[in-house]
């Protein structure tokens, strides 16, 4: 028996063709990629971005779990989350929409998909519209970022800190 | 020589019944006879819980290579893997003939696409043979044995021990 009773609210964005859902209560703040003042490193890949003279550290949500082929040019909102004591900036695709989805119509990933993305932030699925939504936990997939890399590094030849 | 050839007859219908029964005792094991890059290959048939149309496959980003992506089967997710990458076949692309063969060992439970499935037969486990040993390494360590299916010799494949290796390989 499915549980409706748990719900929660999943930001659908597209990405290379993939559907993800994001749970609405991680987003701390969606902004407008054109209004943001990006920083840049040597490669053109965006970095940070800087407001009221801090800046945050900006990654691309989709290289994050490993998606191929990533620019820039195919995103348009920057999505702020918390995680621990920092904010964090996941560049997405343009959302389709919010959909309320019920605890029980989440499936858990297969046994054997489950050890391969270990850590990317996916963490389940759900049939939205006939198609499949991938959930991503972004505060999971930062911590990815973190043991790898340290976005900010590049664009500041500096030390990183994130705020 | 009639109390010899009596005794005779009676030996050949007592060994006659023997065998009789032998066979009747004799356990059978059912395959599901696949086509894999133009070649037959056999799965045990108690792994095997069913056969799926080719459906609607989502990529899962950051997946290895040979595992295709996910689906929904009977009201539930299944993963489904290219097995012919996992052997070193060469690829083939998906016709109306491929199939989802959906194989079960103990916890894992995943969709293997194969490109037909010719048959499912019964065979006695006496016509189980020993696989050759000049089998090319890929495909060695997951083979268990060798059936005659229209006079040529099939694999058989142990969706198990691929499953176990993924595993394995994974947690590696």
């Amino acid at each position: 028996m499915t549980d409706q009773t748990v719900a929660i609210d999943l930001l659908i964005f597209r990405e290379r063709g993939c559907r993800f859902g994001l749970d609405a209560a991680q987003i701390k703040e969606m902004l407008r990629l054109q209004e943001l003042d990006l920083q840049r490193d040597r490669s053109g890949s965006i970095r940070s971005f800087c407001r009221d003279g801090i800046d945050i550290p900006v990654v691309e949500m989709a290289a994050t779990i490993g998606m191929e082929g990533s620019t820039g040019d195919e995103y348009s909102k920057l999505v702020l989350v918390d995680v621990e004591q920092s904010t964090w900036g996941f560049l997405i695709g343009e959302p389709e929409g919010i959909m309320p989805v019920a605890a029980g119509d989440i499936e858990l990933l297969p046994a054997l998909i489950k050890p391969m993305i270990e850590g990317s932030g996916i963490w389940g699925i759900v049939k939205g519209e006939g198609e499949m939504v991938m959930l991503i936990d972004l505060v999971e997939a930062a911590g990815k970022v973190v043991t790898q890399d340290k976005p900010g590094e590049s664009a500041r030849d500096g030390e990183y800190t994130a705020h | 020589m009639d109390d010899k050839r009596r005794s005779i007859e009676k030996a050949i219908e007592e060994r006659e019944g023997l065998e009789l029964e032998v066979e009747l005792k004799e356990e059978s094991v059912q395959f599901v006879v696949v086509t894999l890059a133009g070649q037959w290959y056999a799965f045990w048939g108690d792994v095997v819980e069913s056969i799926a149309m080719v459906q609607t496959i989502t990529p899962v980003p950051g997946a290895s290579d040979f595992m295709l992506g996910v689906m929904y089967y009977q009201g539930r997710v299944e993963s489904v893997m290219d097995i012919k990458k996992v052997l070193g076949l060469e690829e083939t692309a998906i016709t109306r003939k491929s199939r989802i063969a959906i194989a079960s060992s103990g916890e894992v439970q995943s969709g293997i696409l194969v490109d037909s499935v010719e048959d499912v037969i019964e065979l006695p486990t006496r016509e189980i043979f020993e696989p050759l040993h000049t089998m090319e390494a890929a495909k060695k360590e997951y083979v268990t044995g060798e059936v005659d299916f229209r006079g040529q010799n099939v694999v058989i494949l142990d969706l198990t021990r691929v499953f176990e290796r993924v595993l394995e390989r994974e947690s590696d």
